[in-house]
């Protein structure tokens, strides 16, 4: 359950701010991609400025996501013990997001 | 969870037909839902036709002659029938509006009137109301005061009575409230449209001292934070007032005090 709701409001609104910049970085792997190599590939994501970017991806639409389904959660769920496991279940599936991508940036 | 399907003693059984007026050039078709608790019976609905020629404008006015001419066991609120007194709220056509201020001609095809949705039923087109007019009440809809009463009457500016515009005209007809989804499946705990807007409309004012308070109240996951602009609210109020704006300047004012502590 959203203990500060206005905090919980401020973060949803500035990560989604934030998703449209990453947006456009994600559009330009999505078209630059394609035509590279595998080695190309890796040495792409070793960039310094690529690598920042693609965690910064990573953290900011995971956490949007663990945001808003939260919200959709308390919305629908009403029953406290269903509403408890939702809500682990949707941090669970938000760290294993951002570890199993975060995991797989740098060891590439 | 949520309940999506309505429960088996709910489900709408298609009712009595009442016979269509013979040599008449102006019919219009009505379909009116019935539910009476003491019959123990699923609600229905009911056909009735009216000649609008031999009748007022407005669907109350129709509703009138039913239950006049044809039907005498029809329920359903009504009082100042020009769009005051919020009584005559009901769905029409699917849209949530004042049955008084709805014109016939305006509703193509069968007239469908329903109660307001997701509220209890009491009889037919009368909704349970308790419920929204004690979150009215939550929200504390007068004066709150630190300063001493004055002799005459509370005085602020023309700027700061314009703040109010807007806002006090709500007739508390509960047609927003009824037509927001998150009202739908929260309604305990989701103070909803109309009691925000009557909340928004104390804390604006300049004659109160208790914003602080106020907005303290408001500060919490379920009785403001369930608005996510969906709108129905702005599209629904017959008096044409958007609580949704209303409920975001809250949300705006919450923010700010929080950044700027």
């Amino acid at each position: 359950m959203t203990h500060s709701p206005t905090r919980h409001f401020i973060l949803q609104r500035i990560t989604a701010v934030l998703n449209i910049p990453i947006l456009i970085f994600l559009l330009y792997l999505i078209f630059t991609i394609p035509g590279m190599s595998y080695d190309g590939v890796t040495s792409l994501f070793q960039k310094p400025l690529i690598l920042f970017l693609s965690l910064l991806l990573t953290f900011n639409f995971a956490f949007h996501m663990k945001l808003g389904m939260q919200m959709i959660i308390e919305d629908y769920i009403h029953e406290n013990k269903n509403l408890k496991l939702a809500l682990l279940l949707n941090n669970i599936f938000v760290s294993i997001v951002i570890i199993g991508c975060t995991y797989s940036l740098l060891t590439l | 969870m949520v309940e999506l399907a309505l429960p088996r003693n709910s489900k709408i059984t298609e009712g009595k037909k009442w016979p269509k007026p013979q040599n008449e050039n102006n019919i219009r078709e009505f379909k009116v839902y019935r539910w009476n608790p003491e019959d123990n019976q699923n609600p229905s609905i009911d056909t009735y036709y009216i000649d609008t020629e031999d009748c007022g404008p407005m669907v109350l006015d129709a509703l009138m002659k039913i239950k006049s001419d044809i039907d005498t066991s029809l329920t359903f609120r009504r009082s100042c029938r020009e769009g005051v007194c919020g009584s005559c709220a009901m769905n029409i056509d699917g849209v949530n509006r004042l049955a008084c201020t709805t014109a016939i001609e305006d509703v193509k095809g069968a007239v469908s009137i329903y109660p307001l949705p997701h509220q209890k039923v009491i009889k037919d087109l009368v909704p349970d109301l308790k419920n929204f007019f004690e979150q009215h009440k939550s929200v504390e809809p007068w004066l709150h005061t630190k300063k001493e009463d004055p002799k005459e009457e509370w005085l602020q500016s023309k700027e700061d009575r314009e703040q109010l515009d807007g806002l006090y005209e709500c007739i508390m007809c509960a047609c927003c409230s009824t037509s927001c989804p998150s009202y739908w499946w929260n309604s305990d705990k989701y103070l909803g449209p109309a009691a925000l807007l009557q909340a928004y409309r104390w804390i604006i004012d300049s004659r109160d001292d208790e914003r602080d308070e106020r907005l303290d109240k408001l500060e919490d996951p379920f009785k403001l934070y369930r608005c996510h602009t969906i709108m129905n609210c702005a599209k629904a109020c017959p008096k044409g007032l958007n609580p949704a704006k209303a409920i975001a300047s809250i949300k705006k004012m919450l923010v700010e005090r929080r950044v700027s502590k």
